[in-house]
C-alpha cells in the first residue's frame, strides 16, 4: 500500500515534469524564431522580417519580405501583430512643422521622380 | 533601358506617364490627351455642360440615357458605395456645395466669399440611383448632386493604365496628382509626401505593382461663416469629418480603389481605420498621418512594399 502511494507520488511528480519541459522547449523553440533579424549601423536601424522563402522564384519574389529603416534620431518605433507605429521625437527632429509631424533629414532618403501626396 | 515619358495638364493637376519598352511615343500620347480632354468634359462637376452637370440639372425619376463613360465610372461608384455602405458616397455634390464648395478648389481658395446654405442631409441607398445598361442610362431617385471626386482620379489612372498595357507598355507607372500605379518587374522609390509640404517626403517605399493613393484633411480646406470646412465628408452624414487621422495612403489592387479607400480612412478615427481596413478590404494597406504626429503602418504593407525609410 506505501509502495502504491509512492509509486504514485512519482509518477504524478514524473508526469508533470515531463509536460513542463516540454512547455520550456516549445517556448524556447519560439524566442529563438522571433529573436529577429536586427541589422545595426551607425545611424540607421533595420528590421528584416522574412518568412519562410517558397519554391520557384516568382514565388521567392512575391514573399512577404519588407525592410523597415528609420532615423533613430527622429522616430522611435513600436511593433504589434497589426501595426507599426513610429512615434515622432519631437525633442531630437529639426524642421519640426506645427502639427509635430518631423520632416526627416534630407540624407536618408534620395530624390525620387514620383510621390504621392493628398491632390 | 530607353522609356517612354511624358507629362500633360489634366483635372487640376499634373499626369506623370511612364513606361518600357518604347512604342510611337506620339501616337499613344495623344490619344490619352484626347481621352483625358474628354473625361473632363464628360466628368467634371464643374463644367457646366459636362455630362455629370447635364445629369445632375435632370429631374429624379426619369430615364436619362448618358456618356458610356459617365455609365462605367457610376457603376463603379455605386459599386463602392455599397460596398463601403456608403462611407464613400458620389451623391455628395449637393452638400459640397451647400458647405461652400461651388467652383474649383484653385478658385475656392482665392474667393473671398464663400458662403453656406442650410442643407438637410439624407442618407442614400444603393436604390438611390439606378443603371440600365443595356442603354446606358440612369433613374436618379433623388433630387441630389454627384459628385465623382472621390473616385475620379484614380479611375482615370486605371483606365490610362489599361490604355498603355494595350499599347504593348509592359512595365510602367500613371501618376495623376497623387494617386498612381506602378506595373511590371521593375521597383520604384515612391515618396510620400509630407502632410504639411508636398515637395518633402516623410517616407519613401519602394513598389513594383499596385494602385497608391493618398488624401488628406488639411490642404483642401476652407473658411465658411468663420468654420473651417474640408472636401471629405462622412458619406453617411454628410460632414467634414473630424478625427485624429490628417493623412492616409492607402495601397490597393488598383488605383481606384486606393482613391477611395484613401479618403474613408480619412473620416474613420486611427483606432478604427485599420480593424475596418482589414475587415471589409484585407488585400488593402495603409499608412496613416495622425494630428500628434505618429504614423501607423498596417503590417499588411509587406503585401505591397519591399522596402520603406522614414
Amino acid at each position: 500500500m506505501k509502495q502504491n502511494k509512492w509509486l504514485k507520488w512519482i509518477v504524478g511528480i514524473g508526469g508533470i515534469s515531463t509536460f513542463t519541459l516540454f512547455l520550456q522547449t516549445i517556448e524556447a523553440t519560439n524566442q529563438s524564431d522571433s529573436a529577429g533579424d536586427y541589422a545595426v549601423n551607425h545611424s540607421l536601424k533595420v528590421l528584416n522580417q522574412e518568412r519562410t522563402p517558397l519554391a520557384t522564384k516568382t514565388e521567392l519574389r512575391e514573399q512577404q519580405l519588407m525592410t523597415l529603416d528609420w532615423s533613430e534620431a527622429d522616430w522611435d518605433v513600436e511593433f504589434t501583430n497589426d501595426v507599426i507605429i513610429a512615434i515622432p521625437r519631437a525633442e531630437q527632429s529639426t524642421n519640426k512643422v506645427s502639427n509635430n509631424i518631423p520632416q526627416t533629414k534630407q540624407p536618408v532618403k534620395s530624390p525620387v521622380e514620383d510621390r504621392t501626396r493628398r491632390s | 533601358m530607353l522609356r517612354n515619358t511624358f507629362e500633360l495638364k489634366a483635372m487640376d493637376t499634373i499626369v506623370r506617364i511612364e513606361g518600357t519598352p518604347v512604342v510611337d511615343n506620339d501616337q499613344w500620347a495623344q490619344e490619352i490627351m484626347g481621352w483625358f480632354d474628354d473625361y473632363e468634359n464628360i466628368c467634371s462637376r464643374f463644367r457646366l455642360t459636362s455630362e455629370l452637370s447635364k445629369l445632375n440639372q435632370a429631374p429624379s425619376d426619369s430615364v436619362i440615357v448618358i456618356h458610356p463613360t459617365l455609365f462605367e465610372i457610376l457603376q463603379k461608384a455605386m459599386h463602392y458605395a455599397v460596398e463601403t455602405d456608403f462611407y464613400f458616397n458620389p451623391f455628395i455634390g449637393t452638400a459640397l456645395k451647400a458647405l461652400g464648395y461651388r467652383t474649383t478648389f484653385n478658385e475656392l481658395r482665392n474667393s473671398e466669399n464663400v458662403y453656406s446654405d442650410s442643407y438637410s442631409f439624407d442618407m442614400q441607398r444603393d436604390e438611390s440611383l439606378v443603371l440600365i445598361p443595356e442603354i446606358t442610362a440612369v433613374i436618379k431617385k433623388m433630387n441630389i448632386e454627384i459628385d465623382l471626386g472621390g473616385i475620379a482620379k484614380g479611375w482615370s489612372v486605371d483606365k490610362v493604365k489599361s490604355m498603355l498595357l494595350s499599347q504593348g507598355i509592359e512595365e510602367g507607372i500613371v501618376n495623376a496628382g497623387g494617386d498612381l500605379f506602378v506595373w511590371g518587374d521593375t521597383e520604384r522609390t515612391i515618396g510620400l509626401s509630407h502632410p504639411e509640404d508636398i515637395e518633402k517626403d516623410i517616407i519613401q517605399f519602394n513598389i513594383r505593382n499596385g494602385g497608391v493613393a493618398t488624401s488628406n484633411t488639411i490642404y483642401r480646406s476652407w473658411l465658411t461663416d468663420g468654420k473651417r470646412f474640408h472636401h471629405i465628408l462622412d458619406g453617411r452624414t454628410g460632414q467634414s469629418s473630424s478625427n485624429d487621422v490628417v493623412q492616409a495612403t492607402a495601397f490597393s489592387i488598383n488605383a481606384t480603389e486606393a482613391d477611395i479607400l484613401a479618403k474613408i480612412l480619412c473620416m474613420l478615427p486611427s483606432q478604427e481605420a485599420i480593424p475596418w481596413l482589414e475587415k471589409y478590404f484585407p488585400h488593402a494597406s495603409c499608412i496613416l498621418i495622425k494630428n500628434d504626429g505618429k504614423v501607423v503602418i498596417s503590417q499588411s504593407i509587406k503585401t505591397y512594399i519591399s522596402r520603406l525609410v522614414m
